[in-house]
């Protein structure tokens, strides 16, 4: 079970940091198995189960996607609005139009996650 | 059809017989020609540095020395794109250590253009594959880009610190404190003099306690501080190191591109690359001119 | 009875109305199926597959001698280039047709590198020189005589085109090989490689066949010998996964496991995949689109990197058999001929690819259509934009 960083600034998220205690990945919904750039995962957080999208990984990555130093992920709510209010680490561009094929009408809308963005690269 | 004719002028010239009439005036040369010699060689000389000092400038465009991989057409024409490409778009002399700004249009955010500053921390890949890549912190999180140096989409680098470090990889940087890869985004371009040699940091880097991506302690890093490790660990370091491998000269051979073919290479696209020199000395005397009349 | 006494009775003796066989003689069995005893060889070399190499001696020929073949050999050379200037090559051009099999070319893998397009996505391309290629001869499908025996009608009514690559010394190859080429006059080559065609696409002996007998754009199939990888398991031959290093698995990390079931299949199934020599075998890739063409140096580009053998490795190239990739557009016929007057760019590029003398200016939306997509800004630029 691989740990995440929560990068917004969810009350959830921002007490699970400071505790020491970071979410873990319980499930990854693709069909590999293998959490990738913009994937949704649900994870353990404080004894919760909760969905999140993932921003930023370690993994190596193509010519000018971003490769990060941690798997940072956006905490979402059941209704796939994002708990936090703002991002405070930069967010690869890429996601724009990952985020952007993932969404559709009736459907959970993950560019809410590029609105409350702050940097990209 | 064209083959055939190089190869057929080539055979001519090979077999051309040599007649008593002609050896005469061969020697007749040879004595005009001797003192011609001297002068040359003062010029080859001068050449001869320019030529090792691309190997710096431009090492991708030295081939993969793997011999199972070479073809001289191959490599001629790929460094005629490569040529071609510099002419339209300058890209600059780096090394690992300096610090650049890489602009590229952005595909997934049409209306802005994307700019990037960071270390430079490792350089790979010959031929159109070259790339480098660049690190950051930003907001206390640390990004690493990879650029191929080729790519179209790429609209500028720049230079804004040009120096060398230590090591010829940074990659230790992700295990040391932030600060060490800490740039400032809007940096300016710290001014370097044209031909002066490029000064070398000699930053010692403090890593983080283990753990650590790599065992640095059996790189051999010169631009580490002690790194306060155990005996165990230098001393398996020690067993696996292999000190030898620098008195081999065939594996030696086998991993770089002979002497002769890299002054070949390099002759070969030189006037190009001094063309691409000149027109980007005069664009810099142009924006520096021009600064002034902006600020009025 | 009658049949038997008929044929052997030189041999044989009625004696007391019994049949006896002389000793000293012998008698003619029927066989049955006896054709299959000493069957006719199925697979016949065809004639130019001689023995290609001479073997060198030290002859010990004087400086002169070595020289004077050196003399003799390149007066072949040029007698040969002329008899080909003055032999009427082929002029006209036949109007193509969907249902005409052109030539192929004998072309060598020189190597991969990227191209990028114009949208910034980079693909990865294989380069193919196009050797100095000249037509050898022609077989007509009676004369080539196609190499499984004929039974009932013969399918293969194309006859075919001999092409050879690669100008050598022919003071290195045997007498029967020297031959091949004897009648056309072209100088011995180090490669051959037969063509079928149609029979509109028949090519004049001595006819050369360059890089621009392809076109950008159109799809071609790739045939060559894969690398030799020597007797491999099935994890590298196959693709197998092997089993677990650990958990008490002994002995069997990188085996196949079960080839074959209990029951009614208590056997191994033809085709079974299991250990065996791997590669050096001839393949054929298909459908490969060419990106770009050099006509200088007769090179081809074409997508992909999975293209059969090492680098300066031979193959052959043909237009492609896949019926949705064979080209739209005529393409000319039976080859393309060279007229000396004529001018062309020495790199053609495929309409979607990014030259790299230009520059992607940047990423445009179109606002007016909902759906985003992108258009290029496509600018040539004297010396760097500014």
């Amino acid at each position: 079970m691989s740990k995440l960083r929560v990068v917004d600034n969810s009350e959830l998220g921002k007490r699970a940091m400071a505790e020491g205690k970071p979410p873990k990945v319980i499930h990854v919904y693709n069909k590999t198995g293998i959490g990738k750039m913009g994937d949704t995962v649900l994870v353990a957080v404080k004894g919760e189960k909760k969905k999140g999208v993932l921003v930023g990984l370690k993994q190596n990555q193509k010519s000018k996607i971003p490769k990060f130093d941690s798997n940072n992920v956006v905490l979402l709510d059941e209704t796939g609005t994002p708990l936090g209010t703002r991002i405070h680490v930069p967010i690869p561009t890429v996601l724009r139009t990952i985020l952007k094929q993932k969404t559709y009408t009736k459907g959970v809308d993950y560019t809410k996650i590029l609105s409350i963005a702050s940097t990209f690269v | 059809m064209i083959n055939i004719i190089s190869k057929y002028s080539l055979s001519l010239s090979t077999l051309t017989r040599t007649t008593n009439a002609s050896k005469l005036l061969t020697n007749r040369t040879k004595t005009t020609a001797a003192s011609n010699i001297v002068k040359k060689h003062k010029q080859d000389d001068n050449s001869k540095n320019a030529l090792a000092e691309y190997r710096l400038i431009y090492p991708e465009f030295l081939p993969d020395p793997r011999i199972d991989f070479r073809n001289s057409v191959r490599e001629k024409l790929e460094r005629m794109d490569m040529i071609s490409r510099r002419s339209q778009i300058d890209i600059p002399e780096f090394y690992v250590g300096c610090i650049l700004a890489v602009t590229t249009s952005d595909k997934h955010n049409p209306a802005k253009n994307h700019r990037f500053v960071g270390i430079c921390i490792q350089r790979s890949g010959c031929g159109l594959r070259a790339n480098f890549l660049l690190r950051n912190v930003i907001d206390n999180q640390g990004v690493e880009v990879l650029y191929e140096m080729y790519d179209p989409t790429i609209i500028r680098i720049e230079v804004l610190r040009l120096e060398k470090r230590l090591d010829d990889e940074l990659l230790y940087l992700r295990d040391a404190p932030q600060e060490y890869s800490t740039f400032d985004p809007n940096m300016e371009i710290e001014p370097h003099m044209e031909g002066a040699p490029v000064p070398i940091n000699t930053i010692k880097v403090k890593l983080k306690p283990r753990p650590w991506l790599e065992r640095w302690e059996r790189k051999n890093l010169k631009g580490v501080e002690d790194l306060g490790l155990p005996e165990r660990f230098y001393k398996r370091a020690g067993e696996l190191a292999t000190p030898w491998e620098k008195y081999d000269l065939m594996k030696q051979y086998m991993k770089t591109v002979p002497e002769e073919e890299q002054n070949q290479i390099f002759a070969e696209i030189q006037s190009e690359l001094q063309n691409i020199e000149i027109t980007r000395k005069k664009l810099k005397r142009k924006r520096t001119f021009l600064k002034p009349s902006k600020l009025a | 009875m009658t049949l038997l006494s008929s044929l052997c009775r030189n041999y044989t003796k009625f004696i007391d109305g019994r049949v006896y066989i002389l000793p000293t003689t012998c008698v003619l069995i029927q066989v049955r199926e006896s054709h299959k005893l000493n069957p006719v060889p199925r697979l016949r070399n065809p004639t130019w597959l001689t023995k290609k190499n001479r073997v060198i001696h030290d002859e010990f020929l004087t400086q002169e001698n070595s020289e004077f073949i050196k003399e003799v050999v390149r007066d072949q050379r040029i007698e040969s280039d002329k008899k080909l200037e003055e032999k009427e090559i082929l002029t006209n051009s036949i109007p193509w047709a969907r249902n005409l099999k052109r030539t192929g070319v004998i072309a060598k893998k020189i190597g991969i590198y990227p191209l990028w397009l114009k949208n910034g996505e980079k693909i990865t391309t294989t380069l193919l020189q196009v050797l100095d290629n000249q037509v050898i001869k022609y077989y007509s499908p009676e004369e080539y005589n196609p190499q499984i025996r004929r039974i009932g009608k013969i399918n293969n009514k194309k006859g075919c085109l001999l092409i050879g690559a690669e100008t050598a010394d022919p003071t290195l190859f045997t007498k029967d090989y020297c031959n091949i080429f004897k009648e056309t006059g072209v100088i011995p080559k180090k490669h051959l490689a037969r063509f079928f065609v149609s029979g509109e696409g028949i090519l004049p002996p001595g006819t050369p066949i360059s890089a621009m007998h392809f076109q950008v754009g159109n799809a071609v199939d790739v045939r060559g010998k894969t690398m030799d990888r020597g007797f491999q398991g099935v994890m590298k031959r196959h693709g197998f996964s092997g089993m677990p290093a650990s958990h008490g698995v002994t002995k069997t990390h990188r085996r196949g496991g079960n080839i074959g079931g209990g029951g009614e299949k208590a056997r191994v199934w033809p085709g079974t995949k299991m250990p065996g020599h791997m590669g050096n075998r001839y393949l054929t890739i298909r459908g490969l689109k060419i990106w770009r063409i050099n006509t200088k140096y007769n090179v081809l580009w074409v997508s992909g990197q999975g293209i059969p053998g090492e680098t300066n490795a031979i193959v052959t190239v043909y237009d492609t058999v896949l019926p949705l990739r064979r080209p739209l557009e005529p393409i000319p016929f039976p080859t393309y001929l060279m007229k000396s007057d004529e001018d062309f760019p020495e790199n053609i590029y495929d309409k979607e690819v990014h030259k790299f003398s230009f520059i992607i200016e940047e990423w445009v939306t179109d606002t007016v259509n909902s759906t985003k997509f992108l258009i290029i800004k496509y600018i040539k630029l004297t010396m760097f934009h500014n």
